[in-house]
């Protein structure tokens, strides 16, 4: 199947245990590098199949009208698990929004991720448990793959493979490459 | 018209279809008239009436020819084109005697045509001798359409995916794979000694995505975007046969038929 799971799922640790029914409904894979630790994000349309790998998911989460249910792969077991669900378009300037999770199943924070032009930044606002805003504006930057924070075989790697499955299946992954503004931080999100 | 084969047949009916005036000074080893022998015996050798029946100044050919590929359209980092297209093939024309066949150059392909997330139309159109550049991944220049490939169309441009997926007004759309031109074939007859003048038909030239940011600054995000170029049509090509013999033309040229 032409998955990006089967085709990026290597790439990382986390994803590389996977069994396969879960890398073919794998429908994007995002990179992530936060000072110094690189994680993975996983995406699905299936949210049975998401359950099944996030585990305890949020009724808001599970229920939510998208097809794009993500959860950062090497944050489940720890006391904050970060849970997504993105926009299949940008809906009212919103592109998704972030769940932060106790290990116990509760929201302890929520992340409006928003989108105001093609061009500029993608713009997050932060909540606490209470819906009392943390923090707003936060920008996330379309970034050069050259700005990618972490290993720079991974950039090599995951170009190379978008070739290989253009040419062979004649099949396009796009890519795409942000970073917080005056953070470590850096995304490369790979999706079909 | 050919002379007749049987019946009466005179000198001067052998003079005139040789392409002389009627009622003339001529001779049976006059130059002017041994050109109908098939082969011409030459000079001060022997030769009949008889030998001239059937003959004629005319000559028969067959041909093929083909126009130049239409180049592939620039790819586009960001945003799409407004349906003007890359560069197109020139005519090839085969020419002479009062005979004339051509076959037209193709038309490139359009500017920013593909979405990011689509493969197909970014190759070259094949032509009747051969495929044209392939499919072109994001990112990546259109290839020149293979020069054996007479008439292929060479590859659009690659486009861009979105720079903050799922923000589809970031992508940029790849260009369309240029045309091929048809290939035509047929035949002729011209009187013998005439000479056809070929003019082989170039490939639409490699279209880079400098230029056109500067042909069209209001696409590609107003030209200050980058993009991959597409790729160059492959050039024309003819080949005129008679007497069982080839003559192929990949550049301008000319044939005498004799």
């Amino acid at each position: 199947m032409l998955s990006v799971g089967n085709f990026f799922g290597h790439l990382h640790t986390s994803t590389k245990e996977l069994s396969s029914d879960v890398l073919d409904k794998t429908t994007e894979l995002v990179f992530s590098f936060r000072d110094g630790v690189e994680s993975i994000c996983w995406v699905t349309n299936d949210k049975d199949v998401f359950k099944s790998v996030a585990g305890e998911v949020p009724d808001i989460v599970y229920n939510a009208n998208t097809e794009r249910y993500a959860v950062d792969l090497d944050s489940i077991g720890t006391s904050q698990v970060r849970m997504y669900v993105f926009n299949n378009d940008i809906e009212d300037g919103i592109s998704g929004y972030g769940y932060y999770m106790s290990s116990t199943g509760n929201i302890v924070e929520k992340k409006v991720y928003k989108v105001t032009d093609a061009d500029e930044p993608i713009l997050i606002d932060r909540y606490d448990v209470n819906g009392v805003l943390i923090s707003e504006n936060e920008k996330e930057l379309i970034a050069d793959k050259g700005e990618w924070f972490g290993d720079k075989s991974l950039v090599d790697d995951i170009n190379e493979i978008r070739l290989k499955a253009f040419h062979d299946h004649e099949k396009i992954f796009g890519v795409a490459y942000t970073k917080k503004e005056e953070k470590n931080q850096s995304y490369i999100r790979v999706f079909s | 018209m050919a002379l007749p084969t049987s019946g009466p047949l005179s000198l001067n009916q052998i003079h005139v279809e040789a392409g002389n005036s009627s009622g003339t000074v001529s001779s049976l080893n006059s130059s002017s008239i041994r050109v109908l022998l098939n082969p011409d015996k030459g000079a001060n050798q022997t030769n009949s009436i008889s030998e001239y029946r059937g003959a004629s100044r005319d000559v028969s050919f067959t041909y093929e020819l083909i126009g130049g590929g239409g180049a592939g359209g620039v790819g586009f980092e960001y945003g799409g084109g407004d349906g003007t297209r890359s560069y197109s093939g020139s005519t090839t024309t085969i020419s002479g005697g009062g005979f004339s066949a051509s076959s037209s150059g193709a038309v490139g392909g359009r500017h920013g045509q593909i979405a990011w997330n689509v493969a197909s139309g970014r190759g070259g159109a094949s032509s009747a001798y051969g495929a044209g550049g392939g499919n072109t991944a994001n990112g990546i220049a259109g290839a020149a359409a293979p020069s054996s490939s007479y008439g292929a169309g060479g590859s659009g441009g690659g486009g861009d995916s979105p720079g903050s997926y799922p923000n589809n007004d970031t992508a940029g759309s790849a260009g369309e794979g240029g045309s091929a031109a048809s290939q035509s074939t047929g035949s002729g007859t011209v009187v013998y000694g005439t000479t056809l003048t070929i003019s082989i038909g170039s490939g639409g030239s490699q279209y880079t995505w400098n230029q056109l940011a500067s042909d069209a600054p209001s696409l590609n995000g107003a030209g200050h975007k980058g993009g991959s170029h597409g790729g160059a049509g492959a050039g024309g090509y003819a080949k005129i046969t008679y007497k069982g013999v080839d003559y192929p033309f990949t550049s301008n040229g000319t044939l005498t038929l004799t």
